[in-house]
């Protein structure tokens, strides 16, 4: 009989990987051929900042915190004109066309999701020029290449909806039309969402035409929060529930500028689409959120564009921004209260446009902080080189705010994120 | 490990054992071993099949060898309530699979493993994890490659950048 320790099954070398929990260790096991090393992976996951996608190319570099060196990954599809999202190690992009697809960055896996123009509260009138907006948050209840059976949550921030659909579903399925969702995460084997004003929901889903709306189980009191937070994110680490708000100081300079030029505004180069948008310019007196945000505002309501004279430009100038303050939250869904806390142990936590994710001691990385990414859409879609700026790391220990990418990575479509799971 | 080897396999088909039933495993290579069922329960697999009423006739156990499977139901006796007074008397005897160094020892270890793992033993699959993840510990990528006769699959240029990236996992 031969002992081909290479062709173990993949449950016997995790079984043996789990007992190698240090770095020190698994990192050895995981250099000797392919099959220890996805075995490891599994269980070890690298966390790798996804910096913006080049343009015109299939290859998408990957900083790993753990050695810092940039890896390059060639795709099966060109991510240009795509804006990305990230969930347990997948990539969903989507397309000016609206067609929402998965895939694995370094597997062959993908799977086709419904186009969102299947929501329910779908209006032909919705300019599609805006797809890299419509999406708040992907999330994932579990990881593709592991379960085939598996739900992909949508917060659809331009049109107050979560959505979710399983591979094969031909249209989404809305759960809630409440506004104003923060972020989601799936947490003992239920969605749990948490919105702007610190409201935590579970989420059902499954039977019916009807599924209920989420039901509110705990509330962040506003008297716990240092500062009105920017974002409010919700994250399973270990067997908790966390919330964590993120404070963003930002220097805004708004102008009203009559007779204002159009052919030497710069435009983000979306698509010529926009051009046609901007002809009639008109203040649109949108304020909250993402669709039909520019750095002209668009008329979106194609309404009352009658006197074109006396129409004028807002312009946005965003000076700076960047997070300043973070702060984090147990929930007990038993007491439904929530409780400050200063320290996370040995874990770090992940967020971003990315859905947020907690690690315990990822090699090289700073234990008790939170890594972040730059996730300010509001601010950055007005800024002509893109988002990637606010990035860092924050230690809950000192509260103090330290680079983890030395370099520069800018994009107005998908600025860097992190991704959870990493196989190279 | 080769006093696990000479298990007796006759001693578990005593048919003086009165109302407890006998189950009869043949292995991959034809060796035929009956054992008390409720010692073979120890398998998830058997304990499956037993319960299903799928136990009656021969069961074959693929993949594994005779040698293997008396091996396995050494484990078995050893394992089952009552048949080792203390624990530390038991933890002693499981200590011969402990070390790994020779490699008949490696041999055996590998092929409880495929066997704990297709017959489901949950406590024999644990030791043979711990034994190899003992083996491993303190070993550089370059060491366990050699110890484990494992050629890397990597391809040229994944073996250069992992080599340059953890220079110090494979040299040690």
């Amino acid at each position: 009989m031969t002992h081909n320790w290479d062709e173990l099954p993949r449950e016997i070398l995790m079984e043996i990987a789990k007992l190698l929990p240090r770095f020190e260790e698994y990192a050895p096991f995981s250099g000797v051929c392919t099959s220890w090393q996805s075995a490891a992976a599994c269980l070890y996951p690298i966390p790798l900042l996804m910096l913006a996608p080049r343009k015109d190319s299939h290859v998408l570099d990957f900083y790993n915190l753990s050695d810092r060196i940039v890896n390059q990954v060639s795709l099966s599809e060109d991510l240009t004109g795509k804006r990305c999202y990230s969930s347990k190690g997948c990539l969903i992009t989507i397309g000016h066309d609206l067609n929402v697809n998965l895939m694995h960055p370094f597997s062959n896996l993908q799977h086709k999701f419904p186009n969102i123009k299947t929501i329910d509260r779908w209006d032909e009138n919705y300019d599609s020029s805006y797809y890299d907006r419509f999406i708040y948050k992907c999330v994932l209840s579990s990881n593709p290449l592991l379960e085939s059976d598996y739900i992909l949550m949508i917060i659809l921030g331009g049109f107050n909806l979560l959505v979710y659909a399983r591979p094969g579903d031909e249209t989404w399925t809305s759960i809630s039309q409440r506004i104003n969702y923060s972020d989601i995460t799936y947490y003992r084997g239920q969605f749990y969402a948490v919105n702007s004003v610190g409201q935590i929901m579970a989420c059902y889903i499954g039977g019916g035409d009807n599924p209920s709306e989420p039901e509110v189980v705990a509330e962040l009191p506003s008297e716990l929060l240092r500062n009105k937070p920017s974002r409010l994110y919700i994250v399973e680490s270990g067997e908790a529930l966390l919330i964590i708000s993120r404070f963003v100081y930002s220097e805004i300079q708004i102008q009203r500028k009559s007779g204002y030029d159009k052919d030497e505004d710069e435009d983000e180069d979306e698509d010529e689409d926009d051009e046609d948008e901007d002809e009639d310019e008109d203040e649109d007196e949108d304020d909250d959120d993402d669709v039909g945000e520019d750095e002209v505002y668009d008329d979106d309501d194609d309404d009352d564009d009658d006197d074109d004279d006396e129409s004028y430009d807002i312009i946005i100038n965003i000076r700076s921004y960047g997070s300043s303050d973070f702060q984090v939250f147990n929930v007990d869904l038993s007491t439904k209260t929530c409780t400050e806390i200063k320290d996370l142990g040995d874990r770090t936590i992940f967020l971003g446009h990315n859905s947020s994710f907690s690690l315990v001691h990822p090699p090289n990385c700073k234990p008790n902080s939170i890594y972040f990414s730059d996730d300010g859409m509001q601010f950055y879609i007005h800024i002509e080189e893109g988002g990637g700026k606010d990035m860092g790391i924050y230690r809950l220990q000192d509260g103090s705010i330290t680079p983890h990418f030395g370099d520069k990575s800018l994009d107005s479509v998908t600025p860097p994120m992190w991704i959870e799971q990493s196989f190279i | 490990m080769s006093t696990a080897a000479t298990a007796d396999a006759s001693s578990s088909g005593d048919t003086t054992e009165g109302s407890v039933r006998l189950l009869t495993l043949q292995s991959e290579d034809g060796e035929v071993f009956e054992v008390k069922e409720t010692i073979a329960t120890q398998s998830v697999t058997i304990k499956g099949m037993v319960d299903d009423d799928c136990a009656t006739s021969t069961i074959p156990v693929c993949n594994v060898t005779g040698r293997t499977l008396a091996m396995v139901i050494e484990w078995w006796n050893k394992h089952e309530i009552g048949a080792v007074s203390n624990e530390k008397e038991l933890k002693e005897w499981e200590s011969q699979f402990d070390t790994i160094d020779d490699k008949s020892d490696r041999d055996d270890v590998y092929d409880l493993l495929m066997a704990a793992n297709y017959l489901n033993i949950p406590t024999l699959l644990d030791c043979c994890t711990s034994a190899v993840a003992e083996a491993i510990k303190g070993k550089s990528t370059d060491e366990m490659r050699e110890f484990f006769d494992i050629k890397s699959d990597f391809d040229e240029k994944e073996e250069d950048a992992l080599r340059k990236e953890n220079q110090w996992a494979f040299e040690n």
